[in-house]
């Protein structure tokens, strides 16, 4: 009866001392939330990243959802199995504050805002995780007050001398948490990182030694304007152009005309009354003279004195004289060449010639001439 | 008088309004021509194939074109034969229909092609991929095949005008078997003058292939004075530039020195001899090389004239002075 008496007077006296205590002692007040817009933008997400023959820079953005004081710190905790991976050497790092990022998402609370404010000067150091409960940390100091709803943004690279930061050396997901905290004001957020086996594509091409060449026609149509019958002859005009690579032994261009599909190239009414303004075959055909009547053009020569060569038939170079063309691929004349390779594009001016006899059916005459180019083989 | 002028000017008023609605008129009613004008562009590569296949053998291979006109255009493809332009080694032109049916060593028949037709956009590089599938009872011998690409474009106008297609391809030449007959003519070695003022000489040279495979002759001109001095070695077909079997191949070289004095002291002037050896066998070629010389003169007769006119005015001017100096001296009185 009389320890039973004692056993009630020790726990009536132990809950009043336990009581008396929660009274007497100093009180702990914890203001935490959750950081919102929070994520950690790794520049490379390659496993294993050591920052000596690789580096990587860290992006963390972070809205508190409460204010937090000036002076204050924001910390990243790596996961406790990835201890000396992402802080690879302990010591003072490179830190900036950035208003923006690559992970940006523009008109959403995901967009950084503002650069993370200071107290001073910030500051950040990462030490290194040992063992059980032991985690990388990466530490920013001096950080100025935060403003509820307000993104912020730093940057974190290697330091100038000690602080090396780096990657896991696992591939997949690894829990960081992100803390922004000045005593007892504390929002902090824990999210994943993914890390893979290599982050980059090696695009490689090869600048071909294989001879290539290009050939270009300034315009499909060339309108040769009204013909007179028994008067002078119209002209008409376009560039060729050529270029080839160093490799190329030199370049050609062929021509020949359509003409009536039977007898000769040259200009051609194909309605009735049909009438040819003949061009025919290898030979110039003079449009100055009176009665004349045909069809031909001229090229000019690219580099005057030059290795490019006009065949002399279409480089008369008198005015009123032009070369004959002939019909189909059977009839193809050379035009232009040369021996050897032409880096930079050169051109020829082709000029038309046409001109109607007195005896010539009025109505629309046309001709395709088609341009042949090449290099040599 | 006043009054008169008053009254004139509502009429020059009207005039002027009548020929100005004419002029409108007019110039809406004329049917201008409507003219489709655009540029055409094609590049490709290789620019040709040498192959060398066995009977039954296939062979892939591939072409790259692509358009840097600023304009998508449609290329039709064709595979036909192909012969040499007019005399000009290294040059392909497809072969008609007609012609096609006619050649002996068309080999279009053995390749395929992975498309009939190319939209080439600007500048983007597109494949097109061939296959040679050489028969089992072809002969010896070299065959020639071309994949050609013609632009089609929609050419419109009301009015006289020339269009223009372009075209292009990859000649293809293929040699079946081994031992191949390598023969060849040499028809023309000449200068194309007698007399040069200047060292500015062209040499024209025409070959003839007479063997079943085409040739790649190469080779020098030696050019010698009249001391017997050897003053310049010109290149011969440096390029490479084949002639295919059964055509002539005309090569024209520029030799333009720029001096009438070689860096080693020898005269470019007077009777020069040109001496030509050329070889094109691909097997112990130096047994068979094609030879031939010509001659032709460089005389600078504008510079001969001024230096003979400066001596004969120097002459003249010294014998006057000669003459002076042997006058008797008039003394004064």
């Amino acid at each position: 009866m009389k320890n039973k008496r004692t056993l009630i007077f020790l726990l009536v006296f132990g809950f009043s001392l336990i009581g008396s205590l929660f009274f007497l002692l100093p009180t702990f007040k914890s203001d935490a939330g959750a950081l919102t817009a929070v994520y950690l933008y790794l520049s490379r997400i390659k496993t294993n990243i050591d920052g000596s023959t690789a580096t990587v820079e860290y992006v963390v953005s972070l809205a508190p959802t409460q204010t937090i004081p000036t002076g204050g710190t924001v910390v990243l905790y790596f996961p406790d199995g990835d201890d000396a991976s992402w802080c690879r050497t302990a010591g003072a790092l490179t830190v900036a504050g950035v208003a923006a990022s690559a992970a940006d998402m523009a008109s959403t609370n995901w967009d950084i805002d503002s650069a993370l404010p200071t107290s001073g000067t910030l500051t950040a150091a990462c030490t290194q995780g040992s063992g059980a409960s032991s985690v990388d940390t990466v530490t920013i100091s001096n950080v100025g007050a935060l403003t509820a709803g307000t993104t912020y943004g730093v940057k974190i690279t290697n330091g100038s001398t000690a602080g090396v930061i780096g990657t896991d050396d696992t591939a997949g997901e690894h829990e960081v948490t992100v803390e922004a905290k000045n005593s007892t004001t504390i929002d902090s957020s824990t999210f994943k990182v993914y890390l893979i086996a290599n982050d980059q594509v090696v695009v490689s091409a090869t600048v071909a030694s294989t001879p290539s060449v290009n050939c270009s026609l300034s315009a499909n149509t060339v309108d040769l304007g009204s013909l007179y019958p028994g008067g002078s002859y119209s002209t008409g005009y376009h560039t060729i152009t050529t270029s080839t690579s160093t490799t190329t032994s030199g370049y050609y261009w062929a021509v020949y005309g359509q003409g009536d599909g039977s007898t000769d190239a040259g200009l051609y009414k194909s309605s009735a009354t049909t009438y040819l303004l003949p061009s025919t075959g290898s030979s110039t055909i003079d449009l100055r003279t009176a009665g004349a009547e045909g069809f031909g053009l001229t090229a000019t020569d690219p580099d005057a004195g030059g290795s490019a060569n006009v065949s002399s038939d279409f480089g008369s170079g008198t005015a009123g004289v032009f070369g004959s063309l002939d019909r189909a691929p059977s009839g193809a004349q050379l035009l232009l060449y040369q021996n050897g390779s032409q880096s930079s594009a050169e051109s020829s001016t082709i000029t038309y010639g046409a001109k109607a006899g007195t005896s010539a059916v009025a109505g629309s005459y046309q001709e395709t001439v088609t341009f042949s180019c090449g290099g040599y083989y | 008088m006043k009054n008169k002028n008053l009254l004139a000017a509502p009429n020059i008023y009207k005039k002027f309004v009548l020929i100005l609605i004419s002029v409108i008129l007019t110039f809406f009613s004329v049917k201008t021509p409507v003219d489709a004008q655009s540029a055409l562009s094609i590049g490709m590569a290789p620019p040709s194939q040498k192959l060398n296949l066995q009977q039954s053998q296939t062979y892939t291979g591939e072409i790259v074109v692509w358009n840097l006109s600023q304009k998508t255009t449609n290329y039709k493809i064709l595979v036909r034969g192909f012969r040499q332009i007019e005399n000009q080694p290294g040059t392909a032109i497809i072969l008609t229909e007609e012609e096609e049916a006619r050649t002996l060593y068309s080999a279009s028949e053995w390749v395929t092609v992975s498309k009939d037709e190319i939209n080439l956009v600007p500048n983007k590089n597109e494949k097109v991929y061939y296959k040679i599938q050489v028969p089992e009872d072809s002969t010896k011998g070299e065959y020639l095949v071309m994949i050609a690409f013609v632009s089609e474009e929609e050419n419109k106008s009301l009015g006289t005008a020339a269009f223009t297609t372009l075209s292009s391809g990859v000649p293809i030449l293929i040699k079946v078997g081994e031992d191949f007959v390598e023969n060849a003519e040499l028809l023309k070695f000449e200068t194309d003058k007698n007399f040069y003022e200047t060292p500015t000489v062209t040499f024209l040279t025409r070959i003839k292939n007479l063997g079943d495979t085409h040739i790649s002759p190469i080779g020098e001109i030696v050019l010698t004075n009249v001391f017997n001095q050897e003053i310049a070695r010109i290149p011969f077909n440096e390029n490479f530039q084949s002639i295919l079997r059964g055509n002539n191949g005309e090569y024209s070289i520029d030799w333009n020195y720029g001096s009438f004095i070689t860096k080693d002291k020898k005269l470019v002037i007077g009777p020069i001899k040109a001496s030509l050896i050329v070889t094109y066998r691909n097997f112990q070629p130096g047994f068979s090389p094609l030879v031939a010389e010509t001659s032709f003169w460089i005389i600078p007769w504008k510079y001969i004239l001024l230096i003979i006119l400066t001596i004969f005015t120097v002459v003249i001017l010294w014998n006057l002075r000669k003459n002076q100096k042997n006058k008797p001296q008039v003394l004064p009185k």
